[in-house]
Parts: C-alpha cells; sequence; structure tokens
C-alpha cells in the first residue's frame, strides 16, 4: 500500500488555505504529480498555440463573443430557452444550489430512478450533487475516468480538467485493487492499459444499468437550444445516450449566440487546456430523441444555474463569466502547481478559482484565495478569453479590505506585499529570485506567514540564488510605505 | 416564493445596459449565422482538403484509407479487421446503400443492421462530413443513424464520401442547415480520433471508453449525396 497522501487530511475549506498548503508542500507524492502538469499541459498548449498563427486573434474574438453574450444575456437565455422547449426538452430555472439539487432529485423521482451515471461536471460538483443524490437512496456514478477515481477515493477534484491529476499511478492502483474486489477483481494492476480497461469494463454495466444522465455543458447555444460537450473518453456521450433520461446541468454564463461562435471558441479551449487542436469529442444534444430516431433518452432537461453569476455580472468581476473552464490559469500558476486543488478548499481552484469563490463560498471563507497569488501575471497572459484574473483578484482584495474580514496585521502585510507587486523590478527580485528572503523576513515579523510563502513554500520552488544587497536595499524602502499610500493593492 | 426564471432574468436585466436596439442585435445575430475568424488553414478545399484531412486525422490517432468506389468498402472493412484481429460481431448502420453492398467479403464475421449491443466489437457507419480543419468527422443521429454506433464498439469504422469533405466547421455547419431545414438532430458529433484518456498520472492511454480504433474509409464516387 502507498501512502494515502495529504487529500485526506486536508481541510475543505478555503480558511484552512495556508494549512493546506503547508500540508501540501510536505507530501512528496503530490508534489510528484504536480511537476508534470506544468511540464505537460503547459508546453502541450504552447506549441498548439504556437501552430495556429491565428490563435491570438481567435482569443480576442472569443473573449468579444462572451462580452457580447453577457451584454445580452436574458435575450439569448430567453432564446435558448425556447429553442429547447420547441425541441420537446425542459429547461428548469434555478437561482442557487439548493434549488438545481431539489430541481434533479425531483426529475430522478419521477423515473424511480435508482442509478445516475454522470459526465464530467465541475456545476455538480458546485452545487454538492452527488452527496445529495445518496442522501436520497439515489447512487450517482462518475465515468470520467479522473472522476470515477477521486468518487473512490472519496475525494473532490482538484483540477477543472483533470480532477484526479494529483494521483499518482500507485495510487490507482490501490484504489482500483480495494474496490474492484467487489466485481471479482482481485489482481493488483500496476499497467496503465489494464487499470483503463478494467474501469472501462465495470463501467460499461453501469451505463446500461442507469436511469438517469447527468452531464455538464461546455457551452449552450442559444440559435439552436443545444447543449455541447466536450470530452476525450466518449464517457459523456454513452452517459447521455443509453439511460432513458439526460439530465445537463450548466451555468448560465455558459451560452453562446450560434453554432459559428461555438466553433470559435472550440479553437480556443482544447488548445488551451490539453493542447489538442480538437478535443476526441465535441456533442450537440438537442432535446430528446425524435420519434423516428433509433436511439438516445425520451426525456431531456436543462438545469440552468444562476448560484451567484447574476451577482457577478453586476459586479467589477464581470470579466470572470467569459471563463470557458479551459484550466490554462491553473496550470500555469506558480501557487497552483506548488500546492495542488485541494488546499484551496473550494470547488474551483487556481486563479480562476480565486475569483469565482468568494462569490460561490462567501468571501468570509474565502477571503484568503484572493491572496493565493504571486502577480506574476501568467494566469493572465494564457487565459484565452483574456480575463484579466489578477485584477479581479484585486477587486475581491479591496472588497475584503472594505468589510474589514482581514485583520490590521494581515492588512499590513497585504499593503506591502501590494506595493511590492507594483513595481515591476522590485516585483520581479521577489517573485523569481528574492521569495525565500521575503518570507523569511516576513514570517520574522509574523505577518508574511497569512500568505503562501512560508518555509514549504521556498523549500518546493527551486529559486536562484537572491541578489541579496539590491534585494535588501529594495525590501528596506518598502518598510517605509506610509499605510495611506495603498491605492490598488 | 418568487418565480426563479423571472427572477434571475430580472437580476441580469438590473446589471446590463438597457440599450435600445438590444433585441434587434440578438435576432441579427441568431438569424444572420455569421462566421468569425476563419483560419486560413481551414480555407481549403479539393486535393488540399482531403490532405489536410488525412493528414490531420492521423495526428489525432485515427487511419484514413481512400477507396475508389463503394464496392471496395466490404472488402477493405475485411483486411482492416483481419489486420487488426478483430474477430466479434459486426453491426452496420441500417444505411440502405451500405446495406445494399455485395456482404460475401464479410463472411467471417457475425453481421447484423440496427442499433449496436454490447457484444458488438465493430460498428460501420457513414459520416455527414468531414472537417479538413481538424481532421474530425461530423456525424449525427437519424431515422436510420444510431449515435451510439460511434460509441459502443470498441473498432468504429467511418464512411466518408470524399464529396462530403469541407474545409471548416463552419461550412459543416452551413451544409447541415441546409440539409436538415435548420433542424438540429438530436445529436450531432463532432469525432477527432479514438477514445483516450490521461486520466492515470497524465499518460496517454487510448480506448477510455469509446472506441479504441477510428478507421475511416475516404470513398471517392456520387454513390451517396453531397451533404
Ligand atoms: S480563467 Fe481563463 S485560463 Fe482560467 S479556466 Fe477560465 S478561461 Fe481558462
Amino acid at each position: 500500500m502507498t501512502e494515502p497522501g495529504s487529500a485526506q487530511r486536508m481541510q475543505r475549506s478555503p480558511a484552512a488555505f495556508h494549512d493546506n498548503a503547508e500540508q501540501a508542500l510536505n507530501d512528496p507524492q503530490l508534489q510528484q504529480a504536480l511537476r508534470q502538469i506544468a511540464a505537460g499541459f503547459g508546453g502541450n498548449r504552447r506549441r498548439a498555440a504556437a501552430a495556429l498563427p491565428e490563435f491570438d486573434a481567435l482569443c480576442d474574438a472569443s473573449a468579444a463573443i462572451k462580452d457580447h453574450t453577457l451584454d445580452h444575456l436574458d435575450l439569448y437565455l430567453e432564446e435558448f430557452e425556447r429553442q429547447v422547449l420547441a425541441a420537446g426538452g425542459h429547461v428548469h430555472w434555478c437561482a442557487d444550489a439548493a434549488a438545481a439539487r431539489r430541481a434533479v432529485l425531483d426529475i430522478c423521482r419521477e423515473v424511480n430512478a435508482k442509478t445516475v451515471t454522470k459526465g464530467k461536471s465541475m456545476v455538480a460538483e458546485e452545487i454538492g450533487l452527488n452527496r445529495f443524490l445518496e442522501a436520497h437512496d439515489i447512487a450517482p456514478v462518475e465515468t470520467d475516468l479522473g472522476e470515477y477515481i477521486i468518487q473512490l477515493a472519496e475525494e473532490p477534484p482538484s483540477h477543472i480538467i483533470g480532477p484526479a491529476i494529483h494521483k499518482t499511478k500507485d495510487q490507482v492502483s490501490d484504489l482500483f485493487h480495494t474496490h474492484h474486489r467487489a466485481y471479482g477483481k482481485t489482481e493488483r494492476l500496476e499497467d496503465g492499459g489494464a487499470l483503463v480497461a478494467e474501469a472501462r469494463e465495470l463501467l460499461r454495466q453501469k451505463y446500461i444499468d442507469a436511469d438517469v444522465g447527468i452531464t455538464g455543458a461546455n457551452f449552450l447555444v442559444a440559435e439552436t437550444g443545444s447543449t455541447v460537450i466536450v470530452t476525450n473518453e466518449g464517457n459523456g456521450d454513452l452517459t447521455q445516450s443509453l439511460p432513458p433520461v439526460h439530465i445537463v446541468i450548466a451555468g448560465i454564463e455558459k451560452v453562446v449566440p450560434t453554432l459559428e461562435d461555438t466553433a470559435t471558441l472550440l479553437r480556443v479551449l482544447a488548445r488551451s487546456a490539453t493542447g489538442q487542436e480538437m478535443s476526441v469529442y465535441t456533442t450537440f444534444s438537442t432535446g430528446p430523441k425524435r420519434k423516428s430516431d433509433l436511439d438516445g433518452p425520451e426525456a431531456f432537461h436543462v438545469i440552468l444555474l444562476d448560484n451567484g453569476r447574476s451577482e457577478l455580472l453586476h459586479s467589477t468581476k464581470r470579466d470572470i463569466l467569459r471563463c470557458i473552464r479551459c484550466g490554462a490559469c491553473m496550470n500555469h500558476c506558480p501557487v497552483y502547481t506548488a500546492v495542488g486543488g485541494h488546499s484551496y478548499g473550494t470547488t474551483y481552484m487556481g486563479p480562476m478559482g480565486a475569483v469565482f469563490s468568494p462569490q460561490f463560498d462567501g468571501l468570509d471563507t474565502a477571503k484568503s484565495l484572493p491572496f493565493a497569488s504571486s502577480f506574476c501575471g501568467r494566469c493572465e497572459a494564457v487565459c484565452p478569453m483574456r480575463i484579466p484574473l489578477p485584477a479581479l483578484m484585486r477587486e475581491w482584495r479591496e472588497d475584503a479590505f472594505g468589510t474589514q474580514k482581514i485583520s490590521s496585521r494581515e492588512r499590513w502585510a497585504m499593503r506591502v506585499w501590494a506595493w511590492v507587486a507594483r513595481r515591476p523590478r522590485l516585483y520581479r527580485m521577489a517573485a523569481d529570485l528574492g521569495v525565500r528572503i521575503l518570507a523569511r523576513a516576513g514570517r520574522d515579523r509574523g505577518a508574511f506567514s497569512y500568505l503562501p510563502l512560508g518555509g514549504g513554500w521556498t523549500r518546493a520552488r527551486d529559486f536562484p540564488a537572491p541578489e541579496a544587497t539590491s534585494f535588501m536595499a529594495a525590501w528596506r524602502a518598502t518598510e517605509r510605505v506610509p499605510e495611506k499610500e495603498h491605492s490598488d493593492g | 416564493m418568487a418565480d426563479p426564471r423571472a427572477q434571475i432574468l430580472d437580476r441580469i436585466r438590473a446589471a446590463v445596459a438597457a440599450e435600445p436596439g438590444r433585441a434587434a442585435a440578438v435576432r441579427a445575430r441568431l438569424s444572420g449565422h455569421e462566421p468569425n475568424l476563419v483560419p486560413a488553414r481551414a480555407q481549403v478545399a479539393g486535393a488540399s482538403a482531403r490532405e489536410a484531412f488525412t493528414s490531420r486525422m492521423g495526428a489525432n490517432a485515427g487511419t484514413v484509407q481512400q477507396l475508389d468506389g463503394v464496392a471496395e468498402i466490404f472488402p477493405a472493412i475485411a483486411a482492416y479487421l483481419r489486420a487488426q484481429e478483430v474477430t466479434g460481431p459486426l453491426r452496420l448502420q441500417p444505411d440502405p446503400l451500405l446495406c445494399g453492398l455485395e456482404r460475401a467479403p464479410l463472411a467471417p464475421w457475425e453481421v447484423a443492421e440496427g442499433v449496436p449491443e454490447p457484444g458488438d466489437a465493430t460498428g460501420v457507419s457513414v459520416a455527414f462530413a468531414g472537417i479538413a480543419e481538424t481532421g474530425s468527422l461530423l456525424v449525427h443521429s437519424g431515422d436510420n443513424a444510431p449515435t451510439l454506433m460511434n460509441f459502443l464498439p470498441e473498432t468504429h469504422i467511418a464512411i466518408l464520401p470524399a464529396r462530403r469533405l469541407v474545409g471548416a466547421l463552419e461550412d459543416g455547419w452551413e451544409r447541415l442547415r441546409r440539409a436538415r431545414n435548420r433542424q438540429m438532430p438530436r445529436t450531432v458529433n463532432l469525432i477527432s480520433g479514438p477514445s483516450r484518456t490521461a486520466d492515470i498520472a497524465m499518460t496517454m492511454i487510448m480506448g477510455a471508453h469509446g472506441p479504441k480504433r477510428l478507421h475511416v474509409l475516404l470513398v471517392d464516387g456520387d454513390d451517396w449525396p453531397k451533404t
């Protein structure tokens, strides 16, 4: 047996970010898994973007599509609904997570559902659907391999597109060995191909037995009333084709005007996510099966979830609603790739999570996440939707200051850090060279302990030696900053 | 309790600028089907579209075989299945033209038509279009086209009539709208290679839930209508 890893011990609350981060930094298996993210996803994205001369222009076009849609969100949602109804489907408007859970349960109860299979859906995670269904005697079965792995491990996803990215192959071997015994599989498999084959075989029967299939949606197309999923495994397609009822759960910000707009967004989605030109399966679902169709579900339901999104639309954080959940910002985030997704203690992690979570989980509990940034700006640079992530995190910090959700000692540290961050040369030293010293200086004063800059942080990073004299000179300068000079921090 | 639909829409309306002409702008956008930026590599036709489709499907880990006419389809399938050592039952999409072809070459396999079943080893389907830009197939459900054919069997053989090759995804949408009189089928799939996963330690493994292999027969001739 391998060690269980830090995921079991971490607290599922953003308030515990600092403790969780320390645990993550001291978990060698997690660190091994995290090292592959930047190398794997990061390199692939760069190659894919470089291979398409129009990539940057497509990102601009994609951001413009979403801005236009958000400006007319009420009208596009109404059109989407009209088209779903015209195709024979149902639309359920849900103001919050509880309403969405209830809507799903009601549909399941109508058909006396015992089991549901699920495609990958972050919104289902956001509303805590699995635990709710279990509590009502309905067994949810995750079918995306990564989701399946973490369901066995009883853990939340640690990445929006690679939910089990924190697991090593050894840990997966152990999990399958433990849980597949019930199906008469007693051998501990070590080969990746054999592990996938075993999961494939066991899950096949689950799709066939399921009463309801639940998927998320990458896009909702107003023109046609279609919901769109993008996958590589084909699990979502079996989930929505074999069971007699298909439920789609989607946030209201997922709508786009036309099929042409979807085509543009697809060109930047996979490239930014995995570095593929296209994911293997992009599937458009419109209503239930037609009378003369040979297969497909008898009923089609779309759950439209608000859960704070309309408030974001009304706020200074509005730009985050352009997010297409590609994961590029976390793959390139020095904080995420050091501490992993579980440290955040929220459904959404990394830079995009630091902007969404204070809305979804409350600024009170998630207030530390917008500070979980090294201000390096890489997230914004790689975001295909041109979302100014550092600026939006700054907006939340402003809100936290304004409502006194952080202590004066923390506030002092923030101001110094923000001041450093606003000065490119000093910042570069702090972020790239001087973190070790800055952290120590901060820790000695007891102030920077709030930031993800503890001992473990510097241990996990491979920083070149800082140029001590110039850095310390600059550091002394920071100590002279009067508190009121703070403006945008 | 307030109607959640009205509540959500009201909140949105409160957040967006109430400019006159909003509704007209939305109507124009929805009916215009204006393409946005279409990359140069997607603006191809004829031989270069064929070449682009073949090489990109190859990059997607699918294989493409060119055939001169429909008579070569079943012999090519037999040769492919032999080479891959696939012996299990074969399911044909109930496409009249496909099912009317001389079956003798498929004699070694148990052959049936219709909706695939879990025991089927091979599924054969006819694609609506091929997208050169990304090496993708565009397929859709219909009265003789079960969606499961593309997902359930471990080996997927897709027939793509060469005249159905288009450059960009946008071209595929236009053809679909025309062919279906603007009625979106229940399911439209873009398929770019065989199923795969990297969910175990970021190592790519083929055949996660869908097909392990995808073989495209790019067939010349005008037997199938252009879409
Ligand atoms: S914020 Fe940008 S980079 Fe991050 S997941 Fe969303 S779209 Fe992708």
